[in-house]
């Protein structure tokens, strides 16, 4: 029995056939994983999201009704998760959302934009750099942090992202280009980490 | 910043998302300002900060937790027990059949027939095919020693049995199976379960539940092993009869 088409899978798995879904999720639990990692922050939650989305897969194969790709599908089921459990952390008051809306007061930010952005290109400090913008996204609004994590870190279309959080492309845009402005907002506060990355004044 | 307007232009110019007409608006006014130039260079950076964020490897245990977990909900749900009967003193015959039974009643479909039961032979065809599928059966072993055997003792232990799996009713396929001798069913059966690390208890005397997640092959092995069950005695009943169609 040879499966290898999604679709041959997905009708498989319809009928209970646990091996057949088996190999579907080994090709999508990285990327499940990854997302829920990336907009979770925590390993421990990220894990337990991850397996979550992937159980729920199976016993909710049968909603999945093929008009939409079933990676977008996996995605949105991916990226809810994500944000029920980003919504019951805020309400615990574990989140620090420092830009609850693009209308915020500057002080001190962008006195001497010019100087801000060294070259950010230096080899040796990539790792530290992808940490620090890490934190910076984990700093923006639920809806910020998933537009900016499905666009900028999973590379996925515009079209893709409009299908996956089921809204329009032009509210992609917008968002995309709001939640951007936030970040460089975050990332030029004057203290720390981001000080010490983005506001070297010499060079 | 007055050049708000343009900001989501740039943001979607980063991705390669204008239009002709929109790009050439943007270009125009990134010739005079400085602001925008910056906005656009910074938007670049923080794109480019973020693909080089390190690839998240998978966890090492994270696909063997997943198919434990969902292996382990697949169990719980689909229990299988074994029922067998005496046919006469001491002495049972071997037979296979089948009882499909929902809150209805039951049916019981032995060599490929049905009795009327819809999609009888639908949920035959799909007893071969699905891995996890619901099995009830009891075993009877411990009340028929217990009473003298006589064809009536039989009939109302078949009865009772009935009653007793009808209370237990939902959408369950039944296996049926006598033997000749318990004992050595037992015997042979444990030793199987131990081989393919199939769980089992004794929850009752009379009955017992094995958790079974491959239909097939346990019907495989039980055909391939009739001749282990069988006593001195080959009568013609003693083969296992097993057609689904």
């Amino acid at each position: 029995m040879k499966l290898n088409s999604e679709e041959e899978l997905i009708q498989a798995m319809l009928k209970g056939d646990l091996k057949a879904y088996e190999i579907l999720i080994g090709q999508y639990e990285k990327k499940i994983y990854a997302l829920c990692l990336h907009l979770l922050k925590d390993t421990e939650e990220a894990y337990d999201a991850a397996q979550e989305v992937c159980i729920k897969i199976w016993k909710q194969i049968g909603t999945f009704k093929g008009q939409a790709k079933l990676s977008t599908w996996i995605y949105r089921m991916t990226t809810n998760q994500c944000l029920d459990i980003l919504r019951k952390n805020k309400r615990k008051g574990q989140e620090l959302s420092l830009f609850l809306d693009e209308e915020t007061g500057e002080e001190e930010k962008l006195t001497d934009q010019t100087a801000i952005w060294q070259d950010v290109s230096s080899h040796i400090e990539q790792k530290e750099l992808g940490e620090v913008i890490r934190q910076g996204i984990g700093e923006l609004k639920e809806d910020y942090q998933v537009v900016i994590v499905l666009r900028d870190i999973e590379q996925r279309s515009y079209e893709e992202i409009a299908n996956i959080l089921e809204i329009s492309l032009g509210t992609v845009k917008s968002r995309l280009s709001r939640a951007r402005s936030a970040l460089r907002k975050i990332l030029e506060q004057n203290k720390e980490p981001y000080r010490s990355f983005f506001r070297h004044n010499n060079k | 910043m007055k050049c708000i307007e343009y900001s989501e232009l740039i943001s979607a110019y980063v991705d390669e998302m204008l239009s002709p007409q929109e790009e050439e608006k943007l270009m125009m006014h990134l010739k005079t300002c400085q602001a925008c130039q910056k906005e656009l260079e910074v938007l670049r950076q923080m794109q480019m900060l973020c693909r080089n964020i390190e690839e998240v490897s998978l966890p090492a245990q994270f696909h063997e937790d997943l198919m434990k977990q969902l292996k382990r909900e697949n169990r719980l749900k689909f229990p299988i027990k074994f029922k067998w009967q005496y046919g006469g003193a001491l002495v049972a015959t071997m037979l296979i059949g089948f009882l499909f039974f929902n809150q209805l009643g039951f049916i019981s479909l032995k060599s490929g027939s049905s009795t009327g039961y819809p999609g009888a032979d639908h949920i035959a065809e799909d007893l071969m095919n699905i891995e996890a599928t619901p099995y009830t059966v009891q075993n009877e072993v411990a009340e028929a020693r217990v009473q003298d055997e006589t064809d009536s003792v039989v009939q109302k232990n078949q009865s009772e049995s009935r009653v007793f799996m009808m209370q237990h009713a939902e959408e369950e396929h039944v296996w049926k199976v006598q033997v000749e001798s318990a004992e050595v069913f037992i015997e042979v059966f444990k030793d199987y379960l131990n081989a393919e690390q199939i769980a089992y208890e004794q929850i009752e005397e009379g009955m017992s539940i094995y958790q079974v997640k491959d239909s097939k092959a346990l019907m495989n092995w039980l055909q391939e092993h009739s001749h282990s069950f069988e006593g001195s005695e080959v009568a013609a009943e003693s083969n296992i009869q097993l057609e689904i169609n």
